[in-house]
Parts: structure tokens; C-alpha cells; sequence
């Protein structure tokens, strides 16, 4: 098995096409023959690409500036700012020190960790199997996988069966579940299938196992798209609240959704909902609320920079060839 | 993994029903009409028995301006020497469970959470409070529900069939509650009466109240700071009156508007619309039925057009916010609201309520009285065992204001949680988070009227509310049982706020209501107040 060489399929070849293509082209003249835009036509797509970035950038600028600023200066601006009165980190300050937000942070990695390497090691073992003709009852593995994908168990009947096999108020409750998306395992699946056979009969003639073509030969070659799963099953655990809602009945197992969830979207309802007697507390600042937002979104947004890169071939590859 | 038992698929059946049809009643302050509080024998059998017994405490302080059943008391101050309400150990020192809503951020469990430490070693029992956000109740309710899982205490969520649920799965607690049994309770006992009717069914009382009453009922708030700067007194005589004024002080340009949002209950009010549901003598009469509608969609519809309302009211309303800072001079909200607004008042900051004039003058208009309860918690079937334990840690609950166990239970521990400034309590920033463990939602105590640091705004409150509730309406089929409604009243109350929301923000005309209305009538309307009204003769009402 040692001479068995991960060889680059040829995944990207209409990618390396595309480049050459673009290359030798005239200069203001596309590909497929239009004429490239001019000075006027490139402002106008830039004022549209601008007007689109600052619709997306203006709203998270107006969560951090306002996660920074202080209550006046928040009063006067309506609860809102798009800049803050200086640097003010007391909302974080609090909200780290409090031990529930902590606590809830680092429930969010641990689950959000081992659910994404088992969701992870169990689609792609799934879709492997499922990318072999020849695999034991494949098709119709297939067909309940993807009768999965479009028919929901419901609430009652999911929180019956973990409650059976006796996983409430444990973590893994938060995983199991959800430990399989169908969706995935087809994206896999389709990369899989894509992996030219001469490299599986190369490899069978070198003697490999099954188990040593799929952890040698079919995993390293597929880093763009287990990247990309990854990153889906990682999002998925981290922004799921629901599960810990229903499944867990300490609250200090939750996750940081839903005690984010807690913090910011139930205080909006009270000036609707009953405030009961006349001693309750104030609600958070929005300073709080939107601190609590960046925490909750900081690690997905420092996890995402170094998987971009192996998005576009990693989803193309596997959904348009599959 | 062990196959479903009957019993279990009758809980999840039941907890289906849950989720399909209830919940959207639960925004209406719990305990809309799902119930069948008061069938002397109907559908779901039994004699009514007799309400508890209401009794305030006889040795407990004394207000400085009295109320009654339906005014609060009045406290300048807390009292120096709190009265002592419970006298021996409530709990049995084994742990007691909680289910229940918050509308509050999740607090530290214990022993970080003093406040909640501090209560569970006063009750002599360890409190394991689950808190749900109170916009998922329903859902962690039913699944709770259909498993089996229901602790010994929980909030009862809004649900279809409510009678079959709370018989199947609640204790029934009338005969340690109805009549004089009551008074075993002390602090149960000084619950109003008609808030107990929130967990009757099938004539028996299965449910413990959290009173709101008068004290949760909308009204209009006037910034009396900023009117007076401009020279205005803030009364007026008719909706017309209030419109000009309105228009007088409503500045766009300057970022101040008359109104955070359209004032429309406080037109309904000064309209004299049911509040409702309205018996006459004869049948029950809906508020969306009146011609007075048409005049309140209209006058609505006015105030929109003349950009009277903050212009983000309708898409991302920061009512309290904006009336807080100024940026609106009448708000809409509740009397609970009173006390918040003083928290973190700037010097100078006042405000008062708004008195309800009849909509073409010379006369008054009616507040709409809110629900007597804040929906009703019950105790399970399976802790029957405990009861007698669980009932003393209800009436550990709901001690009323002015005793030790209500700064147990609303301010934590004090030094900690709360320090006294003189004999009021001052939540500390860890107490206030601390003590917001959502109990109040399984029993409460009548709500004060107590604005520490506040006491003219505290009279302003109380000459207020006394000159509102003479003529104040009441929900006239508040905790009767109607098949119909249940099924179809949900929907028809979202149809017809989408189709309101539509015409006041001139997006269809006043002149489609009326079709609409005709035809929720005759489909579903018309059978709804029959039922209602034939209720409301069973249960022995009189007007």
C-alpha cells in the first residue's frame, strides 16, 4: 500500500481550462465572444458590488460599534450606532464574567468539535460505501437516505426516541441526532463517484483493503469537499439551539445559541410580554446583546477565512458533476 | 430502548394536539378561553366547587395608600421590619422541580446564583428550575409533555384541549385550596379570587395563579417632562382634541415624534369597545363585530397618515427605548411598565398615564382590565405524594410585598444580591440577573404599587388607576370554555390584527373590514358567542 500515491484527480480541469481560456482571449473581448464591459458599465457594476457589500458590512459595523458604546450614547442614538463613543469593552467584560457565557462557549466548541468529526467520519464512511456499485444493498441505503432529505420524523416522535435510548439532558443529544445529514452525504457521495476508478483497480492490485483505499487514497484526495462539509456540519452544531431546548433540562449544559437566544431575542418581546412586579430588573443594554452576538459569531468567522479557498471546488465538484 | 406505552401515546397525543393547535393563544397574557374553568358539570363532569377562600394577610404591613381587590396597595417604602410570612420550613429536603417561561436572560445555576441559592436554603428544599425562553415554551412544553417528563411543578402552556391535558396529567388541588382549606396557605390565601378562576377545570382547581389583573392592563404614557416644556398640561377631551395636540407636538425633523407607535387600544378605549367579548343579557358581543371598529380603524388610519408615530413602529418597534429617551411623548404599555421606566432615570425625567376621555367628548372612555391571572402553573399527578410539600413552597412563592420571603423570593440575598438603602431593597447588577428565575410565572403575589425613591409618582399611579377602573371593561367570557373558539379563534385573531395592521397602514381601505368581519361571523363568530354566552349563564355570572 505504501507506493499507493494520492494523485490529484482531475477535479480541476475546467478550472485550469477556464484559466487557459481566459488568457489567450482578446483584450476586451470575453470568452464566449461578448464585448467586456467599459469604463462606464465597470463603475455602475462597482456602485451595485459597493451598494451590496455596504447592505452586508453596515449592520455588522452597527453590531460591533454598538457592542462597544456606552448606554448614553446609545439613548441618544436610539439603541443603534453605526460608531461608537470610544472603546468601551464593558459588555463583554460582563458577559465573560458572568459563568454562564463561558460556560455556555465552551459547550458550543466541545459539541460543535466532536459533533462535526463524527458527523464528519460517519458521512464520509456513508458515501463511500454508497459511491460503490458494488456495495451490500446500496440502493436502497440510497433511497431511505433520501427519503430522509425530503420527510421530516416530526418533533414528538424524535424527542420520544431519545428519550428511549436514554440520551436527554446528555451532550449527546445535542450530536446524535443530527449526527447524519442527508444533504451532505450526497454532496460526498458525488465527489466520491467523481474519483477516477483506475485509481481504486490500482490500488486493489497493490493489495489494499477497502478500509486502506477509503483512509488512504479517497480521504486524501478529498480535503476540498471534507473541508467543506466540515464547515457545514460545524456551522450547523454551532448555530443549533433547538436541540439543546427540547433535549436538556439543566441549563447549564446549554449551548451559547440558546442562551444567546435568551439574551437577545426574549428581551425584545418585553415590552410586550408580562414584566410581573414592579422589582424586575432592567433589560440588558443593546451594547450586551449585540456583545453576545459577536461572541457567538467570532469562531465561525475565524474558522471560515482558511476553508473559503476549497469552497468553490469542493461544492462545484461534488454538486454539478453529481 | 423499550416499545411506547399506552399511557406514553396518549401523552404524545395529546402533546401533538399541543403543538398543532395551541401556542398562538399563549401572546395573549395566558389564559385567553382554552379553558373550562367554570362548567358546573358539563363536558369534563363535576360539581364546581367553591373558590378559595381571598384573605390578606392579617398581620402583614400596612399600605400607605390601601387598595382592594382590584387597586393595588400602595408602599412609599418598604417596610423596616418585614413581616415574617412563613414560619416553619416549607420544603421536605428533597429536590422540587420547576418547568417554567422567562422572558429574561438565563441566570447561573447555584451556588454562583446566590439569589436562588439563598432561596432554596430558606425553603429547605433545592429548587431545579428549568428555565425556557418564553417564545419556545410551547414547543419544550408539549415534547416535555408527550415524554413524560413533566417536573412536580411547571407553568401550563397554552394548548388545544386544555380540560383533557390538565385532567390527565395536573393534580387536582380543590380540596386543599377551595374555600377555607385555603387559609392552611396563608400567602396562597391573599391571592384575589378571581385569579384562582385561571386553573379552574371542569369545575375543579387544578391551577396556582400568578395575579395581574388591573395592574397588567394597557394604558396610554405621557411624558409630563416634555409636555410641560411646551407649555401643555397633557389632557384633552375628545379624540379630537388629542389629534390636534398631537399634531402640535409631533416634530419628524427633530427626531421626536407624538407617539412611539398608534395609540390603538387607547382609541378602542376612549370608543367604548368591548373588551373582547362583551355579554349583553343575551349573547356575547365581539369587539371586532361594533360599528366602533370602523371608527378606530379610521382614526387609526388618521393618526398614520399624519406621521403622528415614530416611522419604525411598525417594522422594528424600540417602544420603551424611544419613550425613555425622549424620543416619543406617548407610549402605549402596560402599568407593570410604571416602575421600569424609573430605572435609570435622568434628573428632570417624569411621566404619568393618560385619563381616557369618550372618543367625541363629554364623557369617559373605558380601560380594557387585563387578564386576572398571568396564565396558571399546576403541580403533577405523579408528586400527589408531595403535595401538601409542594403547596407550602407555593405559599413560600407568593408571599405577598412587604415580607421576608418576597425579598427572598424577588431580590435574593441580602449584602449580596440586594444591599437596603434605608429599608428598600437596591438589586445589586449580579442580584437583579440573579433573581430573574422565572418562579413568579409558577405563583406570584399581587402586584404592588411601589416605586421606591417615587413616591408622587406612586400617587400619580394609584389617582390614576382608581379614576380608570370605575369605568374600566372586563373581558366578559375571560376563562369560559368554548368549543368553537378554541378551534377558530387563534386564527381569526391573527387575520384580523394582518387585516387591521393592512388598513391602518393604508395598505387596504377601512371599508374591507366590515365584509371580513360579516363573514367571520356567520362561519365561526355567530356559534362562538352562543357557546360563550350559555357558558357565562352556567358558570352563574351577573353582570
Amino acid at each position: 500500500m505504501s507506493n499507493v500515491t494520492p494523485v490529484r484527480p482531475d477535479v480541476n480541469a475546467p478550472t485550469t481550462s477556464t484559466t487557459r481560456s481566459l488568457r489567450g482571449r482578446r483584450r476586451g473581448t470575453l470568452e464566449n465572444g461578448q464585448q467586456a464591459p467599459n469604463g462606464g458599465e465597470r463603475l455602475l457594476i462597482g456602485v451595485v458590488l459597493a451598494v451590496c457589500t455596504a447592505a452586508v458590512m453596515i449592520p455588522f459595523l452597527g453590531i460591533i460599534s454598538t457592542s462597544l458604546s456606552t448606554s448614553e450614547h446609545l439613548n441618544q442614538a436610539g439603541g443603534f450606532t453605526l460608531w461608537p463613543d470610544g472603546f468601551h469593552i464593558g459588555a463583554y467584560v460582563s458577559i465573560l464574567t458572568g459563568g454562564v457565557v463561558t460556560r455556555a462557549l465552551l459547550v458550543s466548541i466541545g459539541v460543535t468539535t466532536v459533533g462535526t468529526l463524527l458527523s464528519l467520519a460517519v458521512s464520509s464512511m456513508m458515501a463511500f460505501g454508497l459511491s460503490r456499485p458494488g456495495s451490500l444493498l446500496h440502493k436502497p441505503i440510497l433511497l431511505v437516505l433520501l427519503f430522509s432529505l425530503l420527510f421530516s420524523p416530526g418533533l414528538i416522535p424524535l424527542y420520544l426516541t431519545v428519550k428511549q435510548v436514554g440520551l436527554l439532558n446528555s451532550y449527546w443529544s445535542l450530536i446524535l441526532p443530527g449526527l447524519i445529514s442527508a444533504f451532505n452525504v450526497i454532496v460526498l457521495r458525488a465527489f466520491f463517484m467523481n474519483i477516477p476508478n483506475e485509481l481504486f483497480e490500482s490500488a486493489r492490485l497493490d493489495g489494499a483493503s477497502d478500509w486502506h483505499i477509503f483512509t488512504r487514497l479517497v480521504l486524501p484526495l478529498s480535503k476540498a469537499v471534507l473541508a467543506v462539509i466540515g464547515l457545514f456540519y460545524a456551522v450547523g452544531y454551532w448555530n443549533s439551539f433547538f436541540n439543546a431546548l427540547l433535549y436538556l433540562s439543566d441549563q447549564s449544559k446549554w449551548p451559547l445559541t440558546l442562551v444567546m437566544r435568551t439574551y437577545v431575542l426574549d428581551n425584545a418581546q418585553l415590552s410586550q410580554g408580562d414584566l410581573g412586579a414592579a422589582v424586575d430588573a432592567l433589560p440588558p443594554q443593546p451594547a450586551l446583546q449585540m456583545a453576545m452576538l459577536i461572541i457567538a459569531i467570532f469562531p465561525i468567522l475565524c474558522v471560515y477565512p482558511f476553508l473559503q479557498k476549497h469552497f468553490t471546488t469542493g461544492m462545484l465538484t461534488g454538486a454539478v458533476k453529481g | 430502548m423499550t416499545p411506547l406505552s399506552r399511557r406514553q401515546f396518549v401523552h404524545a397525543s395529546l402533546a401533538i394536539a399541543a403543538l398543532s393547535g395551541g401556542g398562538l393563544l399563549s401572546g395573549c397574557g395566558g389564559g385567553s378561553s382554552s379553558d373550562n374553568p367554570t362548567d358546573k358539570g358539563g363536558a369534563n363532569g363535576g360539581d364546581a366547587v367553591p373558590a378559595p377562600t381571598y384573605r390578606p394577610l392579617e398581620n402583614g404591613p400596612k399600605p400607605d395608600i390601601a387598595g382592594d381587590v382590584n387597586i393595588p396597595d400602595t408602599f412609599f417604602n418598604y417596610p423596616s421590619d418585614p413581616f415574617q410570612s412563613v414560619t416553619e420550613m416549607a420544603g421536605d429536603g428533597k429536590p422540587v422541580s420547576i418547568l417554567t417561561q422567562t422572558f429574561s436572560p438565563v441566570t447561573a445555576q447555584p451556588p454562583k446564583n446566590t439569589a436562588w441559592q439563598n432561596l432554596n436554603d430558606k425553603i429547605g428544599s433545592e429548587l431545579t428550575i428549568q428555565q425556557i425562553p418564553a417564545g419556545e415554551y410551547s414547543t419544550k412544553f408539549s415534547t416535555t409533555l408527550a415524554g413524560q417528563q413533566l417536573p412536580d411543578m411547571f407553568f401550563i402552556a397554552e394548548v388545544s384541549d386544555m380540560p383533557a391535558m390538565v385532567q390527565a396529567t395536573c393534580l387536582d388541588l380543590s380540596d386543599h385550596l377551595s374555600g377555607d382549606a385555603i387559609l392552611k396557605y396563608p400567602n396562597l390565601a391573599a391571592i384575589p379570587t378571581d385569579a384562582w378562576e385561571a386553573g379552574r377545570f371542569g369545575g375543579r382547581l387544578y391551577g396556582l395563579p400568578s395575579p395581574r389583573g388591573a395592574m397588567s392592563s394597557g394604558i396610554l404614557y405621557k411624558r409630563d417632562d416634555m409636555l410641560k416644556a411646551k407649555g401643555i398640561d397633557g389632557t384633552w377631551g375628545s379624540f379630537q382634541e388629542f389629534f390636534d395636540l398631537a399634531k402640535e407636538i409631533n416634530d419628524p425633523r427633530g427626531g421626536v415624534w407624538a407617539s412611539t407607535s398608534v395609540p390603538g387600544q387607547y382609541i378602542k378605549n376612549m370608543l367604548g369597545m368591548p373588551n373582547f367579548w362583551n355579554y349583553d343579557g343575551k349573547t356575547m358581543q365581539s369587539w371586532w363585530m361594533v360599528p366602533e371598529m370602523e371608527q378606530a380603524l379610521e382614526a387609526q388610519r388618521s393618526w398614520v397618515e399624519a406621521g403622528l408615530m415614530n416611522p419604525d413602529a411598525f417594522s422594528s418597534p424600540n417602544t420603551k427605548l424611544w419613550f425613555s429617551t425622549g424620543k416619543g411623548y406617548f407610549n402605549p404599555d402596560a402599568f407593570t411598565a410604571w416602575a421600569q421606566y424609573w430605572v435609570g432615570a435622568t434628573s428632570g425625567f417624569d411621566f404619568g398615564g393618560c385619563e381616557i376621555p369618550a372618543f367625541e367628548g363629554g364623557g369617559d372612555g373605558h380601560m380594557w382590565v387585563s387578564f386576572p391571572s398571568f396564565g396558571r402553573s399546576a403541580i403533577n399527578k405523579n408528586a400527589g405524594d408531595r403535595v401538601e410539600t409542594l403547596l407550602k413552597v407555593a405559599n413560600y412563592l407568593a408571599a405577598p410585598f412587604g415580607t421576608q420571603e418576597f425579598l427572598d423570593v424577588k431580590y435574593g440575598k441580602e449584602g449580596v444580591d440586594y444591599t437596603l438603602n434605608g429599608s428598600d431593597p437596591e438589586p445589586t447588577p449580579a442580584g437583579g440577573a440573579n433573581s430573574q428565575i422565572g418562579v413568579k410565572y409558577i405563583v406570584d403575589a399581587k402586584v404592588p404599587n411601589y416605586l421606591p425613591g417615587h413616591k408622587e409618582s406612586a400617587q400619580k399611579l394609584d389617582t390614576l388607576i382608581r379614576a380608570l377602573m370605575p369605568n374600566a371593561l372586563y373581558n366578559d367570557a375571560v376563562y369560559l370554555y368554548s368549543k368553537e373558539q378554541e378551534k377558530n379563534f387563534a386564527e381569526a385573531l391573527t387575520e384580523f390584527g394582518a387585516l387591521e395592521g393592512d388598513i391602518v397602514q393604508g395598505r387596504k381601505q377601512v371599508s374591507d373590514w366590515k365584509p371580513a368581519a360579516d363573514k367571520w361571523w356567520k362561519d365561526h363568530g355567530q356559534k362562538m358567542a352562543d357557546e360563550l354566552a350559555q357558558a357565562y349563564v352556567d358558570a352563574g355570572r351577573k353582570k
